[in-house]
C-alpha cells in the first residue's frame, strides 16, 4: 500500500493549526484545492491553495487575514466554510469565482468567560447548520443566515470542549478536556447521555465520524491513544489502541475508503490506520465524499471486527517524524494534506492504492 | 537595528520609581511619586491601561509580580511605611492585604520563588526585613530586625535551585530559602531560613562597598551550580558576587566604576544579561563573556547628545 | 554586510525632553523588546521635578533584523530540521571517515535553503533593488558564499589537501556573468560581433573553463587559421588534476609543466604575433602574473583573482598556500587595506584557516546568529575532539544558546527555540525551562503544547508550574471542574484541597455538584489529598445510593464519617444523607454503625450550638439551619434504627 507515497514539505512562513480539502465539484473528480489556518502569529489569515496535477507543492491562491489563531474549520456547503476563532468568534467566507475569498459573516465572541473571552475551539456542520464549541463548554447552534445563534447549551462545570461531529441531523456528539463524550440532541431541552472516555479523564481533543457507519466514532486523546465508539454500546468505547507519544491532534475517516483512518499528533507523527488488512474483508464502497455526509447504507465495516478489538490494526507513519506538533490533516483520494508547527505544508500524494 | 517600535502615555503624574513586567511578559506594573499604580497590558507594540491603584498616601517605590499559579497579584510598598497585596479579581483590583509593621518607609519589596509559597520580602529604613508568608486564612509575618543599621535599601531572594542540579532532580527535600539584602551600612548580606527553628540567620556579610548599597540583585540559575549577585552603591561601583556553589565563598568582582552613583541593577529573565542604570542617565546592559570577562553590550546614551530626529542606533 | 553591521557597543538615544537629563529606568522580558522610561530613584532630588503639562512616556524598543522577515521564516524552520538530523547522526558516534558525508551533505542542505531562500526573494520583488528584501538577498548571497568556501577548506577536504579545483568551481558558480554572457553571446548570428566577446573569453580562461573558450573561439572568423588552431590545441591539452582520477599529484606536475613549457615555447616562437588577444590568453596560460593582474577588473574580487592566479601558477596549491596568494590578490586589487569589508575579512580569516576569528567577524556583522550558530556548529562536529579546536565546543553553546534567545522572544518561534536547548548541555537545559514556564498561556491549546513539551523533556517543574497557573485560573473564573483537572495534572496537593473544598461548599449551597462525571471516575488522582480523597469517595456514595444498593451505601457513608476525612462544614450533609438509610424499613446500618453516628450527631450539636454566633460563612449558616431543622428527625431515625438493627443482629446470632 506504500509503495509510490511522494510526499513534499512547503515552508510557509507561518504555523498553520488547520488544513481542509473543499469539497470536489463532482462525485467523479478529487478535491484539488484546500484551505489552511494560521495560529501564533501577531497576524493570522486563512489561505486558499491549489494543489497541482504533476508533483509539485501546492500553490498560494488567496490570502485573507482572519483575527485571532483558527483553531478549526468546517465547510458548511462546496462554497462556504466556517472557522473557529481563538477569539470566541465564528466566521463565515466564501469562494468566490476566481479563487478569491470574501468574509461573509461573523458571529463575534459568542464564546466567552465570565470575564474574559473565551476561545472557539471548533466548529462542525450537517450542511444546514453550524454547531460550535468553546473552552467555555458552550455549544451553540447557529443558522448561517441569522445573525443571532439559533440555540445556546451549557454543560455545568465550565470544562473545556475541543472536538464536535454531528452523528445524525440533529445530534451532536462533544469530546471535552475532562475526557467526556457527550450526546446532545438539539432539540431536546438537556444533554440526553454523557458517555465517559476513559477512567484516567483523557482529554478528547478531535471525534470523527465514520462516513457511513454514522454510530462509529474515532476518538483521539490527550494520552495519544486511538478510542473506537459504537454509539449503540455507550458503556465502554470498543477499542483503544496507543499510538502516539502526546497529545492526537486530529483523526479523520478516509471518506471514501472508510476502513482507513489518519491521525497526527503533537509528537510530530502522522499515521496511516489500516483496518482492511487485518480484519475480516468487507464490501466497502469507494464512495466521494458528500458534505452532508449523507447515510450511504449497505456497507459493513471493520472498525467493529474482533482484529481490531483486540487492537489489531496496521499503522505506519506517513512521513518521517515533525520535530514539532502535526496540528491538522485531511484526506481526499489519494491524496492527504497536513500541517505543522514547523511551518510547513506536507502534500502526501498516492497515500493509499486502490 | 534598534528602533522605538511604540511609546504610551502612562498617565503619571510625576516620575516613575519603578516598573515590572509579569511572569509572563505580558503585563507591566509601574509607580511613582504620584502615589498611583498603574497597570498596562502589553501585547505586541501595544500598551493599554488596564488598572490604576490608588490606596498609597506616599510615593510607591516599588512593585512586585507574584508568579501566576497564585493568581495575579501584585505587592507594592512606599513612603507611607505600608505594604500592600493587591489581587485581581475579574477586571478589578483590589487590595487583599495590608502590612503596616514598618517604622519607616519600605524601599523594596520582592516575592520569593513560587516554590517556598507565596512569600514576600519587604526592606524598610529602619533597617528591618520582613518576610510575610500567605497561609490558608491569612498573612503570617516574620521580621530580621536591625539587618541593616541605618537603612535596608533592597532586597532579592535567590533562585529555588541556586544549588544543586539545573534539573532538581538530584534535589532531596525543599530547596534552602536564601535572600540578599544590600543597606546604608556598605555591606550585602546573605540571609538563609534555618528549617529546624525557622528563623532567618545571617550567612554571609559581604564587604566591598565603601558607601550606602543602593540595588541588590541575586540573578535567575542558568543551570550551573554557582550562584550571582549583583549590586551596585553610591561608590559608583558595580560588584558580582559569584559563589561557585562548591567553596561556599563569595568572590566580588567588580563589573566597572561608574561616572555617577548607581542605583540599580537588574537581571534579564534566563540571567544573561545585566541592566545597570545610574545617575548619568544611562542604562548599559552587560554581559558575561567566554573568558569570564563582562563586557558592555549596548547604552542608552544621553539624550541630549542626540539630535531629536535620530532614533536608530550610531 | 557593511549594511547590517554592529558594533560590539551599541547607543542609542530617545527624542523625549522629559527623558532629557533623566536616569532611565529600564525593564526587561522574555522577549526582544526592552521599556525605557524616565526614571528617579527615590533619594535621588536632583533636576526632578516633572514640567508642568509633561507626560511621562514610556517607550518600547526592539531590536529588529532581516530574521523576522517573511522570508527568512522558511529558512529558521528549515534549518532546524537540518541541525536536528546532524545532531542525531552525530550522537550515534562513528569515525572521522563515517561523519565527513554526513557534515559534507547537511553543509549543502544549508547553503540550498539559503540559496532557495536567496531565489524567492528576487522573484518576490526584482524592481525594488532598494528595498529590504534585497538587502536581505546580499545577506543570504554573502552567507552562501562563506559557507561554500568553508566547506571546500574544512569539510569537503580531498585527499592530499588539494583545494584548486573545488576552489575553481566555487568561483564560477559565484561569478556566473561569464557563463551567461557567452550563451547570449552564442545565441546570437554573429558571436564574434558580441561587444564583450573578447572579455568573455578572458573571463572564460580565468575562470579555468576551457572548454567554453574553445566553443568561443570556434565561432571566429579565423578560427580556422595557425593561430587559432594552436590555441585550441593548447587549450584543449591543459591537464587538470582529478583526485581519484589514478594520477599522483607529482606525476601531475610533470603533465602541467610540460603543458606550461609548450605554452612557453610557443608564445616564444611567435604563434600568436598576428593576434594580440591570443597572445594575451596564452599570456595567462603561462601564468603571466602582470596579465592576470591587468585583467582584475573582470574578476570583480580580490578572491576570484587569487584563485584565478592560482589556477595558472600553482595548480597543486594546498590551504597553507592561500594565506599568501590571498594577500597578495588583496594587495593588488585595493592598494590598501581600508577599503576592506567585513566579508573580505571572513574570507581572509578562512584562507587562513583562523576558524575563531572566522566566527568572531561572522558575529560581529550579522545582526542575528543564524548563521553563525549553524556554521559553528558544523565546524564544532568536523573539528570533534581535535585539541587546538576545543574552543569551538564552548562557542557553539553560547551561539545556540543567543539565537534560541532569540527565537524564544518570538511570539509565534518559541517552539523552534527549545529544539535548539535541547542541543547544549546544562544551560540548554536550564534556559528551555524557563522559555517554557514563561510562555504566555493564551488557550489551552498553547497549555497543552508547554506541556507535552516539558514533559518529553521531563521537566516535571514547568508541567507543575503550568497545569497550575491553568487551574488557578480556571479557579478564578468559578470553572471548577476544568480547575480540577488542571489541578490533578499539577499533582499539587495544597491545591487539589483547595479546589475539592471549593466544590464540596458549592454543593452544601445549593446541592449540585460541578462536572459530576470527573468526580466520579477520579481514580488513582483521588489519592493527591485527602479532601479529593474524601469528595470522590461521597461521589461513589451518591452513586451507590442512586443504583439502589443502600447496603453498600450506609457501609461507604459511616466509613466516611468515622475515618473523619469528612471537613467539618461537612458532616452535617452527612448525617442528612443518612436519613433515608436509617429509614429504611430492613436496617442497612448495623448498632455499632448507629453508635457511632449518634456519637458524633453529639459532637456536632456542642460544636454547632457553641460556634453559630462566631461562624458567619453562608456556606455553614445554610447547611447548619438545614440541620438543626433536622436534628430531631435524625434522633428519632437513629434511635428507630438501633433499635432495629439490635433485634436483627440478634436474631441472626441466635
Amino acid at each position: 500500500m506504500t509503495g509510490g507515497r511522494v510526499s513534499s514539505k512547503k515552508y510557509v512562513g507561518s504555523k498553520v493549526n488547520i488544513v481542509r480539502w473543499r469539497p470536489a465539484a463532482s462525485h467523479y473528480t478529487h478535491a484539488d484545492t484546500f484551505i489552511s489556518g494560521t495560529w501564533g502569529d501577531g497576524e493570522n489569515e486563512v489561505c486558499v491553495w491549489r494543489v497541482p496535477e504533476c508533483d509539485d507543492d501546492p500553490n498560494l491562491q488567496h490570502n485573507l487575514k482572519h483575527q485571532g489563531n483558527v483553531n478549526d474549520i468546517q465547510y458548511v456547503s462546496r462554497d462556504t466554510f466556517a472557522t473557529a476563532s481563538s477569539t470566541g468568534s465564528v466566521h463565515l467566507y466564501q469562494h468566490n469565482v476566481g479563487g478569491h475569498l470574501e468574509h461573509k459573516t461573523s458571529w463575534k465572541q459568542i464564546h466567552s468567560f465570565r470575564t474574559s473571552r473565551s476561545p472557539c475551539t471548533g466548529v462542525t456542520s450537517n450542511g444546514d447548520q453550524i454547531a460550535s464549541v468553546g473552552e467555555d463548554g458552550k455549544l451553540i447552534i447557529i443558522n448561517p443566515t441569522q445573525e443571532r445563534p439559533l440555540r445556546i447549551m451549557e454543560s455545568v462545570g465550565g470544562c473545556s470542549v475541543y472536538a464536535a461531529v454531528y452523528v445524525r441531523a440533529n445530534e451532536i456528539l462533544t469530546g471535552s478536556l475532562q475526557g467526556y463524550l457527550r450526546l446532545w440532541d438539539i432539540r431536546a431541552a438537556q444533554p440526553a447521555k454523557t458517555i465517559l472516555h476513559s477512567i484516567d479523564q483523557v482529554g478528547v481533543y478531535d471525534l470523527a465520524v465514520h462516513p457511513t457507519q454514522q454510530h462509529l466514532v474515532a476518538a483521539g486523546g490527550d494520552d495519544g491513544a486511538l478510542a473506537i465508539w459504537d454509539l449503540r454500546h455507550t458503556t465502554q468505547p470498543f477499542t483503544i489502541i496507543a499510538a502516539h507519544n502526546g497529545p492526537m491532534s486530529e483523526v479523520r475517516f478516509h471518506p471514501g475508503a472508510p476502513d482507513h483512518l489518519f491521525t497526527g499528533g503533537l509528537d510530530g507523527q502522522l499515521l496511516h490506520w489500516d483496518a482492511s488488512t487485518s480484519a475480516t474483508p468487507t464490501h466497502t464502497h469507494i464512495t466521494p465524499y458528500t458534505p452532508s455526509r449523507q447515510h450511504q447504507g449497505g456497507s459493513v465495516t471493520v472498525w467493529v471486527s474482533s482484529a481490531v478489538g483486540s487492537g489489531c490494526v496496521d499503522t505506519t507513519a506517513i512521513i518521517p517524524p515533525s520535530p514539532l506538533p502535526i496540528n491538522s490533516l485531511d484526506i481526499d483520494g489519494t491524496t492527504l494534506i497536513a500541517a505543522s508547527d514547523n511551518e510547513a505544508i506536507y502534500t502526501v500524494r498516492q497515500v493509499m492504492l486502490f | 537595528m534598534v528602533s522605538v517600535i511604540s511609546n504610551v502615555d502612562t498617565g503619571h503624574d510625576d516620575m516613575i520609581h519603578d516598573a515590572q513586567m509579569d511572569y509572563f511578559g505580558t503585563r507591566l506594573a509601574t509607580c511613582s511619586s504620584d502615589r498611583s499604580i498603574k497597570i498596562f497590558e502589553v501585547k505586541g507594540s501595544t500598551q493599554t491601561l488596564i488598572g490604576d491603584l490608588r490606596e498609597h498616601e506616599g510615593p510607591v517605590w516599588q512593585v512586585a509580580w507574584a508568579h501566576p499559579m497564585y493568581g495575579n497579584i501584585l505587592a507594592s510598598c512606599s513612603y507611607d511605611r505600608k505594604v500592600i497585596i493587591w489581587q485581581e479579581d475579574g477586571h478589578k483590583w483590589k487590595k487583599i492585604h495590608e502590612y503596616a509593621n514598618h517604622d519607616s518607609s519600605v524601599n523594596s519589596v520582592c516575592w520569593a520563588p513560587h516554590e517556598h509559597g507565596l512569600v514576600l520580602a519587604c526592606a524598610s529604613s529602619d533597617g528591618s526585613v520582613s518576610v510575610l508568608t500567605s497561609t490558608a486564612q491569612t498573612w503570617e509575618a516574620k521580621k530580621i530586625t536591625n539587618a541593616h543599621s541605618i537603612g535596608c535599601n533592597s532586597v532579592s531572594w535567590a533562585p529555588a535551585v541556586a544549588s544543586g542540579s539545573a534539573d532538581g532532580s538530584a534535589r532531596t527535600g525543599p530547596p534552602p530559602q536564601r535572600m540578599v539584602t544590600g543597606g546604608c551600612d556598605t555591606y550585602v548580606k546573605i540571609w538563609r531560613l534555618d528549617s529546624t527553628t525557622g528563623e532567618w540567620i545571617e550567612e554571609s556579610k559581604l564587604e566591598g562597598h565603601s558607601d550606602w548599597v543602593r540595588d541588590v540583585a541575586w540573578a535567575p540559575s542558568i543551570g550551573l551550580p554557582r550562584s550571582i549577585i549583583a549590586s551596585c552603591s553610591q561608590d559608583r561601583r558595580v560588584i558580582i558576587w559569584v559563589n561557585d556553589g562548591v567553596s561556599g565563598v563569595w568572590q566580588p568582582r567588580e563589573l566597572n566604576t561608574f561616572d555617577d552613583v548607581i542605583w540599580h541593577v537588574s537581571w534579564s529573565v534566563t540571567g544573561n544579561i545585566l541592566a545597570v542604570s545610574g545617575g548619568d542617565n544611562k542604562v548599559s546592559l552587560w554581559k558575561e563573556s567566554l573568558e569570564g570577562q563582562w563586557v558592555c553590550l549596548s547604552d542608552s546614551a544621553k539624550s541630549q547628545q542626540q539630535p531629536p530626529s535620530e532614533q536608530r542606533m550610531f | 554586510m557593511d549594511s547590517i553591521s554592529r558594533d560590539t557597543e551599541e547607543k542609542w538615544a530617545l527624542p523625549d525632553p522629559v527623558l532629557l537629563g533623566r536616569m532611565h529606568g529600564v525593564v526587561s522580558s522574555l522577549c526582544n523588546s526592552l521599556m525605557v522610561f524616565p526614571h528617579r530613584h527615590r533619594l535621588h532630588h536632583e533636576g526632578s521635578q516633572l514640567e508642568p503639562g509633561k507626560e511621562v512616556r514610556l517607550y518600547q524598543v526592539e531590536s529588529f533584523s532581516w530574521l523576522w522577515g517573511r522570508q527568512a521564516r522558511k529558512l529558521i524552520n528549515e534549518s532546524v530540521g537540518t541541525f536536528l538530523s546532524l545532531q542525531k547522526i552525530m550522537q550515534e558516534g562513528g569515525g572521522a571517515e563515517e561523519r565527513k558525508p554526513t557534515l559534507v551533505k547537511k553543509c549543502r542542505e544549508y547553503r540550498s535553503m539559503i540559496q532557495a531562500s536567496m531565489e524567492e526573494s528576487i522573484i518576490f520583488e526584482p524592481e525594488e533593488v532598494e528595498s529590504d528584501l534585497h538587502a536581505y538577498g546580499q545577506v543570504l548571497y554573502k552567507m552562501e558564499l562563506i559557507l561554500s568556501l568553508l566547506e571546500i577548506l574544512f569539510i569537503d577536504t580531498k585527499p592530499g589537501g588539494l583545494v584548486l579545483n573545488q576552489l575553481v568551481v566555487w568561483v564560477r558558480s559565484h561569478f556566473p556573468t561569464n557563463h551567461e554572457k557567452k550563451s547570449e553571446a552564442l545565441e546570437s548570428d554573429h558571436p564574434h560581433q558580441h561587444p564583450s566577446y573578447w572579455e568573455i573569453i578572458y573571463g572564460l580562461v580565468l575562470q579555468g573553463s576551457l572548454d567554453d573558450v574553445r566553443q568561443m573561439l570556434s565561432h571566429h572568423p579565423r578560427a580556422d587559421t595557425d593561430p587559432f588552431l594552436s590555441m585550441d590545441e593548447l587549450l584543449r591539452k591543459m591537464p587538470f588534476y582529478q583526485v581519484y582520477g589514478g594520477v599522483s599529484a607529482a606525476e601531475f606536475t610533470v603533465r602541467w609543466q610540460h603543458w606550461q613549457g609548450e605554452c612557453e615555447r610557443r608564445l616564444e616562437e611567435g604563434h600568436f604575433a598576428t593576434c594580440p588577444k591570443l597572445l594575451t590568453i596564452c599570456k595567462i596560460l603561462c601564468g603571466d602574473l602582470d596579465t592576470i593582474g591587468s585583467l582584475w577588473d573582470l574578476t570583480d574580487t580580490w578572491y576570484h583573482l587569487m584563485v584565478s592566479t592560482l589556477l595558472y601558477t600553482n595548480p597543486t596549491a594546498k590551504l597553507f598556500h592561500l594565506a599568501g596568494a590571498a594577500q597578495d590578490a588583496i594587495e593588488h586589487t585595493r592598494g590598501n587595506h581600508s577599503a576592506i569589508t567585513p566579508l573580505d575579512r571572513i574570507l581572509l580569516a578562512s584562507m587562513e584557516a583562523d576558524t575563531h576569528q572566522v566566527i568572531k567577524e561572522c558575529q560581529q556583522v550579522l545582526d542575528n546568529p543564524w548563521f553563525t550558530t549553524h556554521l559553528t556548529d558544523l565546524l564544532y562536529h568536523t573539528f570533534y575532539q581535535q585539541a587546538e579546536f576545543k574552543f569551538l565546543g564552548d562557542l557553539r553553546e553560547t551561539l545556540i544558546l543567543e539565537y534560541s534567545e532569540v527565537l524564544s522572544g518570538h511570539g509565534s518561534l518559541w517552539q523552534v527555540g527549545v529544539l535548539y536547548l535541547d542541543h547544549c548541555g546544562t544551560s540548554g537545559i536550564a534556559m528551555a525551562q524557563v522559555v517554557l514556564e514563561r510562555r504566555p498561556l493564551t488557550s489551552d491549546a498553547v497549555a497543552h503544547k508547554v506541556v507535552q513539551m516539558a514533559r518529553d523533556r521531563k521537566f516535571d517543574n514547568v508541567v507543575m508550574s503550568v497545569c497550575r497557573v491553568m487551574g488557578r485560573r480556571a479557579l478564578d473564573l468559578d470553572r471548577l471542574g476544568s480547575a480540577i483537572w488542571w489541578g490533578v495534572r499539577s499533582r499539587d496537593a495544597a491545591f487539589t484541597s483547595h479546589i475539592a473544598h471549593k466544590i464540596l461548599q458549592r454543593y452544601v449551597e445549593d446541592g449540585k455538584f460541578e462536572s459530576s462525571p470527573l468526580l466520579d471516575q477520579l481514580g488513582p488522582a483521588m489519592l493527591l489529598s485527602d479532601t479529593l480523597t474524601f469528595l470522590g469517595k461521597y461521589r461513589e456514595f451518591h452513586m451507590l445510593y442512586q443504583d439502589g444498593k443502600y447496603q453498600e451505601a450506609a457501609t461507604l457513608l459511616v466509613s466516611l464519617i468515622s475515618s473523619k476525612l469528612a471537613p467539618e462544614y461537612f458532616w452535617p450533609v452527612l448525617l442528612l444523607d443518612a436519613l433515608p438509610l436509617l429509614k429504611c424499613p430492613k436496617p442497612v446500618i448495623t448498632s455499632e454503625q448507629t453508635y457511632e453516628l449518634m456519637y458524633l450527631l453529639n459532637n456536632l450539636h456542642t460544636a454547632t450550638t457553641t460556634n453559630t454566633e462566631k461562624q458567619n460563612g453562608t456556606a455553614t449558616e445554610t447547611s447548619q439551619e438545614a440541620f438543626l431543622e433536622k436534628e430531631r428527625d435524625i434522633r428519632l431515625a437513629l434511635t428507630n434504627n438501633l433499635a432495629k438493627a439490635i433485634i436483627k443482629e440478634g436474631t441472626v446470632e441466635s
